[in-house]
């Protein structure tokens, strides 16, 4: 780690900050600065301190979280499978979470509690990570990486036909909820889903920021790695099951937002370099920042309605990247 | 006290629980509601005064809304509602994704909306922040008229709904005597071409091809809104195609070099009518004039008397 890293760390943290005070700054609603602050510290309008409060509060923190825990598990991925093209929903782990959508939705559960459809895409991502893992587990008794992808891509291509199978058989009005909820979003925020979702990512960022030494050997070679004395299989599960669960739970609250563990982690890799210790923290961070503020532009720019904050995420997100990518190459 | 930190945390959590299903001191259940109405999600949607600020993100509702003589207490549309009453306000774009802070913002004091009971979802949300929803699904000629009662009662409308109702009945009443006696044709009602889909028993357009002197050839078929095979619908013979254009939906012409279209006699022989999309596809307060005009393209020169309620 260059003695700079610190510095940098530091730098992003504060930009986390600003995007965190913007996004709870603007908004659709259009309130004034001396209106926000005035709600809150719990006084001014009721209207004003539902808006904050129960509103732009807890969606900030959702896309933060969502956003960071996104960019980290997206690095996990990229150091374990050693290819560019990892990303979080690489396992399968997206396809089972809709099928469980889906499926709690078309059974009527969804209007039974609201908790039911988060649940059921939690269990649906579950059961996808399972069949991953026991896949890869039984071809070999070592975690081969590139079983590991081809399970993941054919479990996903299975539990995508599973939804257009159940999607030909549900009324419109299921069909209407399950594409909407596919689409990914941060549009119900609320608080339990921050304290869930905050509950499991501090935990999991500090067990995969403390295998960041561990990584950066693997990311070299895992037979390198193993004669420098890295228990590299044991790193391997704990981080795949981590990242994993850590994807699962927040596809639950806020559907599939592509693109963030894709391009968030590479961009870092591109700007400061590919040392995990520094890598993960400020993939967190990164990523916090670059969904923060496109769920600020996705809430905004077309007010009164709102955009799907994926679609955003690739508009923005592709032309920084490629300014990134042209200017140092991978 | 050495159970205190556990009691504190315990406090903060059930704070953060009771943030969180918005029970923040906004219990009316005490107060008497101006009116109550079950919604088609089957929950109980309560005004607690008469609603001045109303956002109907349907666009069949909104136009009962109109019907009703209640349009100046929209203060939203959605992209698909143009009528000159309302084109001025603000749009929340299609209606799915409207955003709730700018509906919190608007003091909305009642939406109507498709129910989702998603758990991402705008109803659940607006609801724990106690703004009533009306969760509208209307797929029958009957639900038309109780979804026009229901919200009669929320906006303190009732005789307008009723006479509303009425005016509907009559109606649809004068094209049925119109129509009665006469050969009815084959009727493949295209809702879209590709994959074609069509209008299955229990919605209003198979009701109103009833209605207006027709025979559906899917009236038989799944209900809803199926996708059907066009060698079913060749094997069923329709005599006449209705072509709702307006949203997006293919032309007559080009529907007539395509390949599957091209094989039905109807097709052939240029027996397809067009319907506008933006008129017949709302189960709305027009569904009156809807049965007229199909009864009209069914059956030329037909004449439906005026009809008085």
């Amino acid at each position: 780690m260059t003695r700079a890293a610190p510095v940098h760390l530091v730098v992003l943290a504060v930009a986390a900050a600003c995007a965190l005070v913007a996004s709870i700054a603007f908004g659709a609603a259009g309130l004034r600065p001396a209106e926000v602050v005035a709600a809150l510290l719990g006084t001014g309008d009721e209207t004003a301190r539902t808006i904050v409060l129960q509103l732009r509060l807890p969606r900030a923190a959702l896309a933060a979280l969502v956003g960071g825990g996104l960019a980290l598990s997206g690095a996990i991925f990229q150091a374990l499978l050693r290819n560019p093209l990892a990303e979080p929903y690489l396992l399968g782990v997206s396809g089972g979470a809709a099928v469980g959508a889906v499926t709690a939705t078309a059974l009527g559960w969804a209007a039974l509690s609201p908790a039911a459809v988060p649940v059921a895409a939690f269990v649906g991502a579950l059961v996808a990570i399972v069949l991953v893992f026991r896949i890869a587990a039984v071809v070999g008794r070592s975690l081969d990486t590139r079983v590991l992808i081809l399970a993941g891509v054919v479990v996903g291509a299975f539990f995508n036909a599973v939804i257009l199978l159940l999607l030909t058989f549900v009324d419109v009005e299921t069909f209407r909820s399950a594409v909407f909820w596919m689409m990914g979003g941060l549009g119900a925020a609320s608080w339990p889903a921050v304290l869930v979702l905050g509950g499991y990512l501090v935990p999991a960022a500090i067990v995969l920021l403390a295998l960041a030494r561990p990584l950066n050997l693997i990311a070299i070679g895992e037979e390198t790695a193993l004669y420098l004395g890295t228990r590299v299989e044991r790193v391997k599960w704990v981080a795949f099951l981590v990242a994993s669960l850590l994807v699962s739970t927040s596809v639950a609250f806020s559907g599939v937002i592509g693109f963030i563990g894709l391009i968030v982690p590479h961009a870092v890799r591109l700007v400061w370099g590919a040392d995990h210790r520094f890598l993960l923290p400020a993939s967190i961070l990164a990523g916090a920042i670059f969904l923060l503020a496109t769920d600020t532009v996705a809430r905004t720019i077309a007010a009164p309605a709102e955009l799907p904050v994926g679609v955003v995420t690739a508009l923005i997100g592709v032309p920084i990247f490629v300014v990134l990518l042209t200017r140092r190459p991978l | 006290m050495v159970r205190s930190p556990r009691f504190f945390g315990l406090l903060l959590l059930a704070h953060a629980l009771c943030l969180a299903a918005g029970c923040t001191g906004r219990t009316d259940q005490e107060t008497p509601a101006f009116a109550t109405v079950i919604d088609d999600a089957g929950r109980e949607v309560r005004v607690a005064t008469e609603p001045a600020r109303v956002v109907s993100l349907i666009p069949a509702t909104t136009e009962m809304v109109l019907a009703l003589g209640a349009g100046d207490r929209l203060v939203a549309r959605t992209d698909y509602d143009r009528y000159p009453e309302i084109a001025h306000l603000p749009s929340v774009g299609q209606g799915l994704t409207p955003s709730i802070e700018w509906l919190i913002a608007q003091r909305a004091d009642l939406v109507i909306a498709w129910p989702d009971g998603q758990a991402r979802s705008v109803v659940g949300r607006l609801t724990e922040l106690g703004i009533p929803v009306y969760g509208a699904r209307i797929e029958t000629l009957d639900d038309v008229a109780s979804t026009i009662r229901r919200l009669g009662a929320l906006l303190g409308r009732r005789e307008a709904a009723d006479s509303l109702v009425a005016a509907i009945d009559a109606d649809l009443a004068a094209v049925r005597r119109a129509v009665a006696g006469r050969e009815r044709p084959r009727v493949f009602y295209v809702v879209g071409y590709d994959p074609a889909m069509t209008a299955g028993p229990s919605t209003f357009l198979d009701e109103l091809i009833d209605v207006a002197g027709g025979t559906n050839i899917f009236g038989d078929g799944p209900a809803g809104w199926p996708q059907v095979s066009l060698e079913e619908a060749i094997r069923r013979r329709p005599d006449i195609l209705l072509l709702p254009q307006g949203e997006g939906n293919v032309g007559p012409a080009r529907l007539g070099r395509m390949p599957g279209w091209r094989e039905l006699e109807a097709v052939r022989e240029g027996r397809i009518q067009i319907v506008d999309a933006n008129t017949a596809h709302r189960p709305g307060p027009n569904i009156g004039k809807v049965a007229r005009e199909l009864a009209r393209l069914l059956h030329p020169g037909l004449a439906v008397e005026e009809a008085t309620p």
